[in-house]
């Protein structure tokens, strides 16, 4: 027979009248005894949730932010780390500070500086004029002192025959007049055009470029 | 008496004569003027170097000289390219040797380094300046000269004064090493017209 029922039996024997009250008293102390029981229970399983939820936390962040290289090396005891010795010889002198720049800020100036240096001059008459075929006629070539290169003028008409080829001008140097080297030219008015080939010195291998100018050659 | 007033009378009449103009011997004034052919006086670099950096900004990545031009004449000068492949040209010297091509031919930010070692569009062009009279500032190029039958005139330049040309240029920017090119410009000038 189960306690409570031992006691109510107990109970009932006492008196009838008293029944009734005994009965629902003993109700409310059994449930009382009941929660009671339950008290520490309902206490413990919250602690215990909680418990738990740190605990995953804990485990998942370690898990997350684990070398995932040195967790697969401790994983597998197969997997071979083979770091390179620094090596101690390299030139240290040679590092610098700072990220590499495409440094072009004197480029610019230095180009302009190497074209000026190359300046050469075109000087000569626009309409050179010879009395005949065989006389001296006037050129006016000339390759001035401020010229830092030598000079030859060949003077072409506009179908590419050659009328004159002038000696090499050193800088500081002119023909004022001189004979045309071809002299197999009617009388008339030629549209021609001036060469003026440029060399750093007397060789013909020192060619540095050449300029053109348009004249008008006249012999009566 | 009468043979006086004879010499006298003829003597006046002498003088008349004499003194009339439109019987006195014809004489006229030759002028003659010598007008000297002007003299061209032009200066320019004869050697402009350029430099591609496909390392820099592209702002920066194509740097070229200035080229002045300038005319110490009196009159004004103008400036051009003749017709013919030969007054712009690659030079045979040049150690780097790529195909010359106009600029719209590629797309040149893609081209890997087969092509942009392979190619290059290289153009001169006028600078917007001090010049008498501006024909064009569009670029010619390389390529264009090859067929090119006609003169280019960029301008015309008063006298005592100076303008400024430019290299413009069109290339890829994967290079597997450092390059030199050269190329050749006869410029011709001419009295204005």
């Amino acid at each position: 027979m189960r306690d409570y029922e031992k006691e109510k039996t107990d109970m009932n024997i006492s008196t009838d009248s008293g029944v009734k009250k005994e009965k629902g008293s003993m109700t409310k102390e059994r449930n009382m005894a009941a929660v009671k029981a339950r008290k520490p229970f309902l206490f413990i399983l919250p602690v215990m949730i909680c418990l738990t939820v740190l605990t995953a936390g804990v485990v998942i962040a370690v898990n997350f932010t684990k070398d995932p290289v040195r967790a697969a090396t401790e994983q597998d005891d197969t997997v071979v780390t083979d770091a390179p010795e620094i090596s101690t010889s390299g030139n240290s002198s040679a590092v610098k500070e700072g990220e590499l720049v495409s440094n072009n800020s004197g480029e610019q100036e230095r180009l302009n500086e190497l074209a000026e240096e190359s300046r050469v001059y075109c000087i000569i008459s626009s309409a050179p004029y010879f009395q005949d075929a065989g006389s001296m006629g006037s050129l006016s070539i000339s390759n001035p002192e401020e010229s830092r290169y030598y000079m030859q003028v060949i003077i072409k008409t506009d179908d590419g025959r050659e009328m004159y080829v002038s000696p090499l001008l050193a800088p500081d140097e002119k023909i004022e007049s001189d004979y045309l080297t071809n002299k197999d030219f009617d009388s008339g008015e030629y549209h021609c055009y001036a060469y003026f080939n440029y060399y750093a010195d007397t060789d013909s291998a020192s060619y540095l470029g050449s300029m053109c100018a348009e004249i008008n050659v006249v012999i009566d | 008496m009468i043979k006086k007033k004879i010499f006298m009378a003829l003597t006046l009449m002498i003088t008349c004569f004499c003194s009339n103009p439109v019987l006195a011997s014809a004489s006229e004034t030759i002028v003659k003027g010598y007008i000297s052919p002007t003299i061209i006086d032009v200066s320019a670099p004869a050697t402009v170097v350029f430099s591609i950096d496909p390392n820099a900004e592209e702002s920066s990545q194509f740097i070229s000289p200035e080229i002045v031009i300038e005319n110490h004449s009196n009159a004004p000068v103008k400036v051009s390219i003749e017709s013919g492949a030969s007054n712009f040209i690659q030079a045979e010297s040049s150690s780097w040797k790529p195909s010359d091509v106009l600029p719209d031919e590629y797309d040149w930010e893609k081209l890997g380094t087969k092509e942009s070692e392979s190619y290059l569009a290289l153009g001169i062009k006028a600078m917007v300046g001090s010049w008498r009279k501006l024909t064009t500032t569009e670029a010619i190029y390389v390529k264009e000269q090859e067929v090119n039958n006609k003169s280019i005139v960029f301008g015309e330049l008063e006298g005592h004064s100076s303008v400024k040309m430019a290299l413009t240029g069109n290339y890829g920017l994967s290079f597997s090493e450092s390059k030199q090119c050269i190329y050749k410009i006869i410029w011709t000038f001419g009295l204005a017209d």
